[in-house]
């Protein structure tokens, strides 16, 4: 009798830890929760407040994309705005009239108006660094405009724009002309004394379509300025990121053009200091293959080749080069250079590190670009008719 | 009498020790001060560790089969002896509590804010207490399994972790101020590997013949433990970069950013499920060192009286101790570490210098017997 008795005590004691292990303190309904996929972030019409929006799914309507044909579907998404003076205070406002509670972890992109950008992010960061549900590989962007206008684009062949801007800039090889930049890059920007952080821009275009080009560079939490598709193409080669794209260039001749397709690409940042002045040397080595010839001339020689190739690295140079006269525009060192001194030159580092911005303006950069073309697709001279 | 009579053998012992020193540095690197240097703190304070190891090592194979409180009963005579062992219960006890803190405040910060710090505190000193009752040679055996899946862990993390990781975060190499690297080094050597003074109470039960091999053991030891830490170190320096200095927790925001193949994401839970194996060994070793040795103060025939109301004084302890959870890592990184300098170094390094000139321990023929 007594070993059935402990056997009985020992069944409920187990059994009541049971109940204690799924954490029902902080459970989480699945029915309770709108799974946030995109926040963006404006200035309020009162002023120091900011105006909120947040793109929310629900779960319970996801349909498979263009299964069901037409038909006045209801759309899984929903928009909404608050304003507050923090971010945290306007995201839990959020709750006077969702019936669900904002759930972050999927979130994907993080927009700051262009107006609030100007301003500068610096006190809109905090929160989404601080809170454990936002994740550090969601990236961050600036609108042309305002941010809630993104949030009511219509991607045709997503359901939210937080999915739609994930996917394209992800695909950012493909062009090389858009910067992916998450959190986590943004923020060592940000706490970085020198590198100025940069974020891709995003816009509505006509057939209300997210469309992410160029890109905002910031002198510390501010925007300053945009880069062009060109020169934000030249950042990535400085930045060792640009493992696609298409350069296109046009010949001499008149109609005639090439086009490269770039495989892959390394740079080496060398910083050197020589009679007190500072001067980087920054060697790319790109490797392509091509892509589109239009000419009728015969490239496919050793002197062509070599042509191709010396005018490929021309294209680079002068991406490079724009950048880099754009970021001293700005005077914002977006290439990292700063960071490169510090790890080579520590101790001269102390001394010129409060006056680095002057360094920047008057900085030495020397470009050395070797390109080499590899295949060239199924033929080897032009179809085009001389 | 025999308050315990389990015995440890050399894997337990090996294993056990790894798992203390990995213990909760996995979730809080302390030694933040160094930035991005961390890794060379790390390496000096384990040399620094090593020599506190030394110390304490070598007084444990000076009096074979004999916990701290007895040593400090023959060296320093009956009162005084009990005095000091006294305040090493009380380290003890205090090193649990802020072991269970760590916890509370990390399952509450991070995964569950809602639920109160006492649930996490409480059930895991039921836990701990469990297997105190269950004696130091259950506990060694756990750290046999636990400690290989939670270095295989750390391993597999730490490969997942590779695209993200840039080695230029670490450089420029030695470029921060002597004071701050000091500082940094010594908070190292504190909080890891100072702590594992508690092993004092564990080395009585290895088995005879190996006790000349503690000393050589618990080196090696420590420095395989600190080269599976040193991995870790690196790997979140490399990863987070200027941000890791700010994070609370840098081991678990470092590996948020796992995503291989958009498939292998989201494995926080490797992180969590490796520090609550770490952890609860760590807390149950320092839990069952405060035991035991109140047990001997008292000279009691068992120790299993002691575990529950002791329990409860380390689970209120941990919960008055800190205010909020920046008190927690402000005090381990600026008060700790010189707190705990007379228990880790400062007594047994007396002790070993006493023992040496006063010939202790006596040998059998003709000899005080204070042993009860």
């Amino acid at each position: 009798m007594h070993r059935k008795n402990k056997w009985i005590l020992l069944t409920t004691f187990f059994l009541f830890f049971t109940l204690l292990i799924c954490g029902c303190w902080s459970r989480k309904e699945l029915e309770t929760l709108a799974f946030v996929t995109t926040v963006g972030i404006d200035k309020a019409e009162e002023p120091g407040k900011i105006k909120v929006s947040l793109q929310m799914v629900d779960t319970t309507k996801i349909r498979p994309p263009g299964g069901g044909g037409g038909g006045g579907e209801e759309k899984p998404v929903l928009n909404m705005k608050k304003t507050g003076l923090t971010l945290f205070e306007a995201i839990r406002k959020f709750n006077y009239e969702s019936t669900r509670r904002p759930f972050f972890p999927h979130c994907q992109a993080v927009i700051y108006g262009e107006e609030i950008a100007r301003e500068g992010v610096g006190k809109y960061i905090d929160f989404i660094d601080r809170d454990p549900e936002l994740r550090r590989n969601l990236y961050v962007l600036v609108a042309k405009g305002e941010a809630s206008k993104i949030l009511e684009g219509q991607p045709p062949l997503e359901y939210t724009v937080g999915v739609s801007i994930n996917r394209v800039l992800d695909k950012y090889s493909t062009t090389s002309q858009i910067i992916p930049i998450d959190l986590q890059e943004f923020i060592e920007r940000l706490m970085s004394k020198t590198t100025a952080p940069v974020a891709p821009i995003v816009l509505v275009n006509k057939e209300k379509n997210i469309s992410v080009t160029g890109t905002a560079v910031f002198k510390e939490d501010k925007m300053v300025g945009e880069l062009t598709p060109r020169e934000t193409r030249g950042l990535l080669w400085v930045l060792n990121k640009a493992k696609g794209g298409i350069i296109a260039i046009q010949l001499p001749h008149a109609n005639e053009n090439i086009s490269i397709e770039v495989i892959n690409s390394q740079c080496k940042i060398i910083p050197e200091i020589k009679d007190n002045k500072l001067k980087v040397t920054v060697e790319i080595r790109e490797e392509g293959n091509l892509g589109e010839l239009n000419s009728p001339h015969d490239f496919a020689n050793e002197k062509g080749w070599d042509n191709i190739e010396k005018l490929t690295a021309g294209v680079i140079h002068g991406e490079v080069l724009a950048a880099f006269k754009k970021a001293q525009e700005f005077n914002a060192d977006i290439f990292g250079f700063g960071e490169a001194f510090y790890r080579k030159y520590p101790a001269v580092w102390r001394e010129i590190k409060d006056d680095w911005d002057k360094h920047f303006a008057n900085l030495e950069l020397t470009i050395k670009v070797e390109s080499t073309i590899r295949e060239s697709g199924l033929v080897f001279k032009s179809s085009m008719p001389r | 009498m025999k308050l315990e009579g389990g015995q440890i053998s050399t894997s337990g012992l090996s294993f056990l020790l790894i798992c203390y020193i990995f213990g909760s540095t996995i979730i809080i690197i302390p030694g933040r001060e160094a930035e991005h240097n961390i890794w060379l703190a790390y390496i000096a304070g384990m040399t620094e560790g090593l020599v506190f190891a030394f110390i304490y090592t070598t007084l444990a194979q000076r009096f074979p089969q004999k916990t701290l409180i007895e040593i400090n009963d023959l060296i320093y005579g009956p009162i005084l002896g009990k005095l000091i062992s006294l305040s090493y219960i009380l380290y003890f006890l205090q090193l649990t509590a802020l072991i269970l803190r760590d916890f509370g405040d990390f399952f509450r910060g991070v995964l569950m804010p809602e639920t109160p710090l006492v649930v996490f505190i409480l059930f895991s000193a039921l836990l701990g207490a469990s297997a105190v009752r269950n004696g130091i040679e259950v506990i060694a055996r756990c750290s046999i399994i636990i400690g290989p899946l939670a270095i295989v862990t750390s391993i597999l993390v730490t490969l997942m972790l590779l695209p993200q990781m840039k080695i230029t975060n670490i450089l420029p190499i030695g470029d921060i101020p002597l004071k701050d690297f000091i500082k940094a080094s010594h908070t190292v050597a504190s909080v890891p590997f100072g702590e594992t003074i508690a092993f004092l109470m564990v080395f009585a039960f290895m088995e005879k013949e190996k006790v000349k091999n503690i000393r050589k053991l618990t080196l090696l030891t420590i420095i395989l433990g600190s080269i599976f830490l040193l991995i870790n170190i690196f790997q979140t320096a490399c990863t987070l970069g200027k941000i890791a200095p700010i994070t609370l927790y840098p081991t678990f925001t470092a590996i948020r950013l796992i995503n291989i193949g958009d498939v292998f994401t989201r494995l926080e839970a490797l992180v969590i499920f490796a520090f609550l194996g770490l952890g609860f060994l760590k807390l149950t070793v320092s839990y069952y060192g405060a035991t035991l040795g109140m047990a001997q103060i008292l000279k009691l025939r068992s120790y299993l009286p002691l575990v529950l109301p002791l329990g409860v004084i380390i689970v209120v302890t941990s919960i008055l101790h800190f205010e909020n959870t920046i008190e927690n890592i402000v005090w381990t990184s600026d008060i700790y570490p010189y707190y705990s300098i007379p228990f880790q170094i400062g007594i047994p390094l007396l002790s070993l210098l006493i023992a040496m000139v006063r010939k202790l321990p006596k040998q059998k023929t003709g000899s005080k017997q204070q042993q009860k």
